[in-house]
């Protein structure tokens, strides 16, 4: 008898968000609330954040008319992890690469995670391809999309803590800008980071993008960063090569052919 | 057009997940089992999967062990959309699409060639017994012929 299974989908920040729960505390009344909590905590953080609302704190702060010391807690959180980003991804990831304050790039991996932790502790949050995912013993099994069929699977990790988060161009055509030159980014059609935190995997998914045909170098710089940071990637160039770091094949499950890949870093 | 095509791929998507779902539960299916504990789900419409819908007609035996079981004709935006799974030994060994629009030739072309290929491609999804699925960002139109939402659909309460 397999334990009870439960899943929860809505639409926020343009997003659909899946929610899936397992074992006992599924079926439990309780289970219903802390999804309903999961699911607020998001459209509270695309009210703050949602750079389609002009009456946001973030764009008057963006126009200047906010002083820091005054801004809300989140905001002063989400601008920090942008700092933060920007040092240590050494600028691939740099929230006004568009040429200006458009901090998404952060706020949907930051805003899933934050909300995965209201969930039971066997669980998982889906925001829109990137997941945080929990579980007392057994892992979940997560399917990575072939970029070059959406219905087919590159591969699948077996993973019982962390994030999981996959950048690319594939459903919204390209999308990531490459800070150093202002232009839109090539060389990678996609990137999947896995790591403890989805906030930080989402980062370095994206970093790796932008930085495009620089991070498949042997020694790349953002290659280099991101494991140091302990996050393992997955790439698929855009000749249809994969590409994996040392680490990531301990995360493929061991009954999935691992995916012919190239070394990466 | 390809709107078509893209409600055939939730609905096949989302028939195979569930029955794997069913089969890891129950055990294999056999063809004793009886047909109204699998429930058939369609993901086709535009925001992600609908409801749950129990299925027509009972299972019949198509050669030693194999379980035919049709799902409900569901009706999209251009027609009725049936599809038909092959169960043996607790493994789907055959998706076909046994009715869908063929009212243009246009139709007709993407779904002779489109039906086929996505079946067999959706199969490989259902070997490898997936919970979640981690893609490129997709947006509402890419996330109905998305894999996760098959699966979403499969444990939606």
């Amino acid at each position: 008898m397999q334990p009870p299974r439960r899943a929860w989908t809505e639409m926020i920040m343009g997003l659909p968000i899946s929610i899936h729960l397992r074992g006992a505390e599924a079926a439990e009344p309780g289970a219903a609330a802390a999804v309903a909590h999961a699911f607020a905590a998001l459209r509270e953080a695309d009210r703050m954040f949602s750079p389609y609302r002009a009456d946001t704190v973030l764009r008057r702060f963006a126009g200047g008319e906010v002083d820091l010391t005054t801004t809300p807690a989140d905001i002063r959180t989400v601008l920090a992890l942008a700092r933060q980003a920007r040092d240590k991804t050494a600028g691939a990831f740099d929230v006004h690469a568009s040429g200006w304050l458009d901090p998404s790039g952060i706020v949907k991996g930051w805003a899933a995670e934050r909300a995965s932790r209201l969930l039971p502790a066997d669980s998982y949050l889906n925001a829109g391809g990137d997941m945080a995912i929990r579980s007392p013993a057994e892992p979940w099994r997560i399917g990575i999309e072939h970029p070059a069929d959406p219905t087919g699977l590159l591969t699948v990790l077996r993973v019982r803590n962390g994030g999981v988060a996959t950048s690319g161009s594939v459903h919204r055509g390209p999308h990531i800008i490459d800070p150093t030159t202002g232009a839109a980014a090539s060389g990678i059609r996609q990137a999947t980071v896995i790591g403890t935190s989805l906030t930080w995997a989402d980062i370095w998914a994206t970093a790796i993008v932008a930085a495009g045909n620089r991070a498949l170098n042997a020694g790349s710089a953002v290659i280099t960063r991101c494991l140091a940071d302990g996050y393992d990637a997955l790439l698929v160039s855009d000749d249809g090569s994969t590409w994996i770091t040392a680490g990531f094949g301990a995360h493929i499950a061991p009954d999935t052919p691992a995916p012919p890949a190239r070394p990466l870093g | 057009m390809r709107r078509i095509t893209l409600a055939v791929v939730a609905t096949v998507a989302v028939l195979v997940l569930l029955f794997s779902y069913r089969t890891s539960t129950s055990g294999p299916l056999a063809a004793s089992s009886s047909p109204s504990r699998a429930h058939v789900v369609s993901g086709g419409g535009s925001t992600g999967a609908t409801s749950a819908a129990a299925s027509g007609p009972p299972p019949s035996a198509a050669g030693s062990g194999t379980v035919v079981v049709d799902g409900n004709a569901e009706a999209t935006r251009y027609g009725p959309v049936q599809v038909e799974v092959s169960i043996a030994a607790g493994k789907i060994t055959a998706v076909k699409a046994i009715q869908y629009p063929t009212d243009t030739r246009l139709d007709q072309e993407i779904n002779n060639q489109a039906i086929p290929v996505l079946a067999s491609q959706v199969l490989s999804a259902q070997n490898a017994h997936i919970d979640g699925v981690s893609g490129a960002t997709y947006t509402t139109e890419g996330y109905v012929t998305s894999l996760q939402s098959a699966l979403d659909a499969a444990n939606f309460k």
